[in-house]
C-alpha cells in the first residue's frame, strides 16, 4: 500500500490548514470517487459477514448518494450544512451492511458545531463522533472490521495536535495500519488470505477524502488480490458461511421511531440487523428468511419505500461465479467481459466469456481488477471486451502490464458491440483473425442508451428537462422524449435507418421489467417491422440498453 | 479402364456429378418406424424433409446392408480397380462395413478411404477421387487425390434450429456454446471426424455471411460445394455470391440427403471449401501408397 495522501512524483499538495464547506464537499467527492474506483478491488475481497462479493460497490453506491446530495447544497454553504448533507443521502442511499455502517459513520461525523473553519479540535471530535455512531448501530461489534479502522482513525486524530493537515493525515494513517491488522483480530480473514473489505472501503474513502482536501490526484487503486480459492471452496461446501435467506432493506418514516425498540423488535426476525437514522426516518437492514413478513412489520410502524429484496444464497452463488473463471470457450482463446448488471453477467458467461469483471459507466473497474481476471483465466491468449469507453484504457493498461498472456483489448464501447464481438468468436480462426473478426462485428452494430437526464440542458440542438428520458445513440445525445418508452421507440427509429433487416435487442434494466420490454418491442415490431430480442439485463442506471445490427 | 470410385448416399452429391464422374453410390437405409427407404433411391430429398416436419419420430438412418456393398464390388473389380470414399467412421459404421467388405470381395483390388467428413465435404472428396480415375491415375494416386482434398477441407453448416439434433441425441460440445439467452444460429464444422462448434450468428443473413467468408478465410479456395436441406434458393444464391468472389473455383451445388438432414432439420445450409496450396499436392501424390 502507497502511504496515505503522499504526493506523487511532480505534485505539489496544499497543506491543509482549515476546512470549510467548499472544501469538505471537494474531499466528499475525492473520497467517493476514491472508493469508486477500488469498488471492485474491495469487492473481491469481501468476505466478512458474508460473502457477497459486494462491499465495496455498495460503500461506493452510499458514497455517491452522499455526495449527490452534497450536490443540492449552494456554494459557500457551512461545513456542517455540506457534512448534515452527506449524512442525508448517505442514509437515503446506504446500500448493503456496509454502506448502513458508512452512513453512520457520515451521520457522526455531522455532529460538527457552527464554528467556521474547521480546526484539528473540530476534526478529531467529528471522528471521534462518528467511532461511537458506527459502533452504535452493530448489535454485536466485532473488531477487524471498519469499527476496527474508524476507531483507530478517532484515536489518531484525538491524540494529534494543532495542525489539521497532520490530524487528518495521522487518522489516514491509522486506519491503514487498521487495515493491515485486521487478519489478525477476525480469523475469517486469515483462512481467507484476505484483509477486511469494509475497513478497506474506509482506508480508501479517508484517503480520498484527504487527497481532495490537498488538491492531490487520487491514488492509483490497488489490486488486494482475492479470496483464497480453498477458503471459498470450504465455505461453499456448507452453503453460504452465514448466509441464508433474504437481505432485506427498506426506509420507515414516521414521527419519532423509537429506533432501539425497532431493533429489538427486528433481532427476532433475522440476523445482521442493522437500524439506523433518527427522529422521522429510520434505515433498515436485516437478512431474514421472510422478507415479507418484516416489511408487514415496518409497516405497522411507518410508511415504508426503498424496499430491496435480496436473496442472500444467490448472491453468495452469483460471487462465487464471478471469481471463479470458467473454462475458455475455444482452447487456449479466453474472453474478458467488463459489464454491470447480473442479467448483462449472464449473458456474457452464457455467451462463453470465461470472466466478466463488474463495471460500467458510474464504477470503472482498475487496471488491477481486469489484471487479474485475466491471470485467473490462465490462457495464453486473451480477449478483453471493455463495453464502456471509460474502461479502454484500464483494459489497456492491464494488457500491457500482463506478461503471462498475449492480450487483446477489442476498445468495443457498449454492451451490444461487446456482445455481438463474442458472438464472432471463431474456434478454427487464429488469434489474430479472431481479434480482427471480432473487431469488425463490434463496428457492425449500433448502440443506444436510454436514461433519465441529470440535469436540464442543450445538446444538438436538443432541449432536455432535468429528469426527463432521452437516448444516446452512439455516444451522442440524439432522443428526449416524454416517456421511456418513447425514448427507446425514437432511438431504435434512428438507429435501423438504412439497415435492410435490423435485428434490434432491447437490454431492460433499472425500473424496467420482461413486460414492460415486451410492449415495447411488440410496439417495435408492429411499427418498424423488424426483429426485436428483448434480454433481462439488470443493469444499473440505463431502463434500457438497446443493440441494432 | 480407368480406376471406378465408390461412395456412400451422404455423399449428397448432385445427379449430373455423378453420372458425368461415373461414380457408383451406395445409399444408407432411412426408416419411418415400420417402413425403410434406401436413401436417394425410393426416397428423394424433397419427400423426405415434408415428412420429417410431421412426423413426431425422428426417422432412423443405417449403414448400406453389406449386400450392397458386395454387389457394387463384385460388378466393378469384374471391370478394374476400385477406390472408395466414405463418410468419417465417427459418424457411421458405413466405412468399416465397407472395408471388411472389399476384404472379402477383391482382396488388394479396392481402396476404402475414410473421408474423415460428411455430406459435401465428403462430396469434394469423391469428385477429387473421380476427377483423377478419369485422367488415368492409378487406385493409389486416386486415394492420395481423396486424401490431400481431405487434408485441407474446411466445413461450415449453418442450423436454423438445433432441435432435430438435440432430439438426436448429437449436441454435444456444440451445447455450451450456444448461450440459450440470446436466439443464435449456431455454425457447426466437422473437426477430427465430428461435429463441433465453430461459430455463431444472430441472424440467418449473417450465418450466411459467415458461410460465404469461408471462401476468403481460407483463400486461395479452388473447390467449393454448397447444399441445403429445405432452402435450395438459399443455397444458389450463395453459390451465386461465391463464384462472383472467386471466379476461379469449381462451385458445386448440391442438397443435404436425409441423413444429414435428419439432424439438421429444416433451413441447414452449409458450405465445404478446399483450400489450394502450392504444390504440395503433388508430394503428396508422389508419396502416397495404396491402402487397404
Amino acid at each position: 500500500m502507497s502511504a496515505p495522501g503522499a504526493p506523487r512524483s511532480g505534485e505539489t499538495a496544499e497543506h491543509v490548514s482549515a476546512v470549510d464547506g467548499d472544501s469538505l464537499a471537494r474531499a466528499f467527492r475525492a473520497g467517493a470517487d476514491s472508493l469508486t474506483a477500488n469498488a471492485g478491488a474491495i469487492d473481491a475481497i469481501n468476505v466478512f459477514p458474508v460473502p457477497d462479493g459486494d462491499t465495496g460497490t455498495n460503500m461506493a453506491s452510499t458514497m455517491r448518494a452522499a455526495v449527490g446530495e452534497v450536490a443540492l447544497v449552494s456554494n459557500g454553504a457551512s461545513a456542517r450544512d455540506v457534512a448534515a448533507a452527506a449524512s442525508r443521502g448517505a442514509l437515503i442511499g446506504a446500500k448493503g451492511n456496509s454502506g448502513v455502517i458508512l452512513s453512520q459513520i457520515l451521520h457522526g461525523f455531522a455532529a460538527l458545531s457552527d464554528d467556521e473553519p474547521l480546526d484539528a479540535d473540530a476534526l478529531a471530535f467529528a471522528f471521534e463522533r462518528a467511532r461511537e455512531a458506527a459502533y452504535r448501530v452493530v448489535s454485536e461489534p466485532k473488531e477487524g472490521t471498519i469499527l476496527t479502522a474508524i476507531a483507530a482513525a478517532a484515536n489518531a486524530a484525538s491524540t494529534h495536535g494543532e495542525d489539521l493537515d497532520e490530524c487528518f493525515a495521522a487518522a489516514v494513517e491509522a486506519a491503514r495500519a487498521a487495515v493491515a491488522r485486521t487478519p489478525e483480530l477476525l480469523p475469517v480473514l486469515k483462512e481467507a488470505g484476505v484483509v477486511d473489505s469494509g475497513a478497506q472501503g474506509l482506508y480508501v474513502l479517508l484517503d480520498g477524502m484527504l487527497r481532495g482536501l490537498r488538491r492531490q490526484d487520487l491514488a492509483p487503486a490497488e489490486d488486494l488480490g482475492s479470496v483464497d480459492s480453498a477458503y471459498l471452496e470450504a465455505t461453499s461446501a456448507f452453503h453460504g458461511s452465514g448466509g441464508s435467506g433474504f437481505c432485506t432493506e427498506f426506509v420507515i418514516e414516521a414521527p419519532k421511531i423509537d429506533a432501539p425498540a425497532l431493533r429489538g423488535e427486528l433481532q427476532s426476525m433475522g440476523e445482521s440487523v442493522l437500524v439506523v437514522g433518527d427522529g422521522d426516518l429510520v434505515r433498515v437492514h436485516i437478512h431474514a428468511s421472510e422478507p415479507a413478513a418484516v416489511l408487514a412489520y415496518g409497516r405497522t410502524i411507518g410508511v415504508v419505500s426503498r424496499e430491496k429484496v435480496d436473496d442472500l444464497t444467490r448472491q453468495i452463488e452469483a460471487a462465487a461465479a464471478r471469481r471463479q473463471a470458467t473454462a475458455p470457450l475455444v482452447d487456449g482463446i479466453a474472453v474478458i467481459a467488463v459489464a454491470a448488471g447480473s442479467g448483462i453477467e449472464r449473458l456474457f458467461h452464457s455467451l462463453g466469456a470465461a470472466a466478466v469483471v463488474r463495471g460500467g459507466q458510474t464504477m470503472n473497474p482498475s487496471a488491477g481488477e481486469i489484471r487479474a481476471a485475466i491471470a485467473g483465466t490462465s490462457a495464453a491468449r486473451v480477449v478483453v471486451l471493455p463495453n464502456n469507453k471509460n474502461v479502454v484504457m484500464a483494459a489497456r493498461q492491464a494488457a500491457e502490464s500482463t506478461a503471462t498472456a498475449e492480450v487483446e483489448v477489442i476498445p468495443t464501447s457498449s454492451v451490444p458491440e461487446g456482445v455481438a464481438a463474442l458472438v464472432a468468436l471463431n474456434t478454427e480462426a487464429p488469434f489474430a483473425d479472431n481479434v480482427a473478426s471480432m473487431l469488425e462485428a463490434s463496428h457492425a452494430v449500433r448502440s443506444a442508451e436510454v436514461t433519465r437526464a441529470a440535469r436540464a440542458t442543450r445538446i444538438n440542438g436538443i432541449d432536455v428537462a432535468a429528469g426527463q428520458p432521452i437516448a444516446i445513440v452512439d455516444g451522442e445525445l440524439a432522443v428526449s422524449a416524454g416517456s421511456i418508452p418513447a425514448a427507446v421507440r425514437a432511438a431504435v427509429r434512428r438507429m435501423i435507418e438504412g439497415h435492410d433487416e435490423p435485428l434490434v435487442t432491447l437490454y431492460y434494466g433499472e425500473g424496467e421489467d420482461a413486460g414492460s420490454a415486451e410492449v415495447i418491442a411488440d410496439g417495435l415490431r408492429d411499427e418498424l417491422g423488424c426483429e426485436v430480442e428483448t434480454v433481462d439485463g439488470d443493469q444499473p442506471h440505463y431502463p434500457y440498453l438497446i443493440g441494432a445490427e | 479402364v480407368p480406376v471406378r470410385i465408390v461412395t456412400d448416399s451422404t455423399s449428397d452429391l448432385p445427379r449430373e456429378v455423378i453420372d458425368d464422374l461415373q461414380i457408383s453410390v451406395v445409399p444408407l437405409t432411412i426408416s419411418f418406424g415400420a417402413e425403410s427407404f434406401r436413401d436417394g433411391v425410393d426416397l428423394d430429398a424433397d419427400r423426405f424433409y415434408t415428412r420429417l416436419q410431421s412426423e413426431k419420430e425422428l426417422p432412423k438412418t443405417s449403414q448400406p446392408p453389406p449386400a450392397l456393398f458386395e454387389h457394387a464390388y463384385r460388378h466393378l473389380t469384374s471391370q478394374g480397380d476400385v477406390v472408395s470414399v466414405h463418410l468419417s467412421h465417427k459418424f457411421s459404421g458405413t466405412v468399416t462395413t465397407a472395408r471388411s467388405v472389399a476384404e472379402q470381395v477383391a482382396p488388394g483390388r479396392i481402396n476404402v478411404v475414410d473421408s474423415g467428413s460428411v455430406s459435401l465435404g465428403l462430396g469434394l472428396c469423391v469428385v477429387a477421387a473421380a476427377r483423377a480415375a478419369h485422367g488415368g491415375a492409378s487406385r493409389g494416386e486416386c486415394v492420395a487425390a481423396a486424401e490431400a482434398v481431405a487434408s485441407r477441407l474446411h466445413v461450415a453448416v449453418a442450423f436454423e434450429t438445433l432441435e432435430y439434433l438435440r432430439r438426436g441425441g448429437r449436441i454435444g460440445r456444440a451445447n455450451a456454446f450456444l448461450g440459450s439467452l440470446l436466439r443464435l444460429k449456431p455454425i457447426l464444422t466437422v473437426q477430427d471426424g465430428e461435429a463441433a462448434p465453430l461459430t455463431r450468428a444472430r441472424s440467418r443473413s449473417k450465418a450466411i455471411d459467415e458461410l460465404a467468408a469461408m471462401c476468403a478465410r481460407y483463400a486461395p479456395v479452388t473447390d467449393i460445394a454448397i447444399c441445403s436441406t429445405t432452402t435450395p434458393d438459399d443455397a444458389a444464391a450463395l453459390a451465386e455470391r461465391v463464384r462472383a468472389a472467386v471466379p476461379s473455383a469449381d462451385v458445386m451445388l448440391g442438397r443435404f440427403g436425409p441423413v444429414l438432414g435428419v439432424h439438421g432439420g429444416p433451413g441447414m445450409l452449409g458450405i465445404a471449401v478446399v483450400q489450394g496450396n502450392d504444390g504440395s499436392d503433388v508430394v503428396l501424390r508422389e508419396s502416397a501408397t495404396p491402402s487397404t
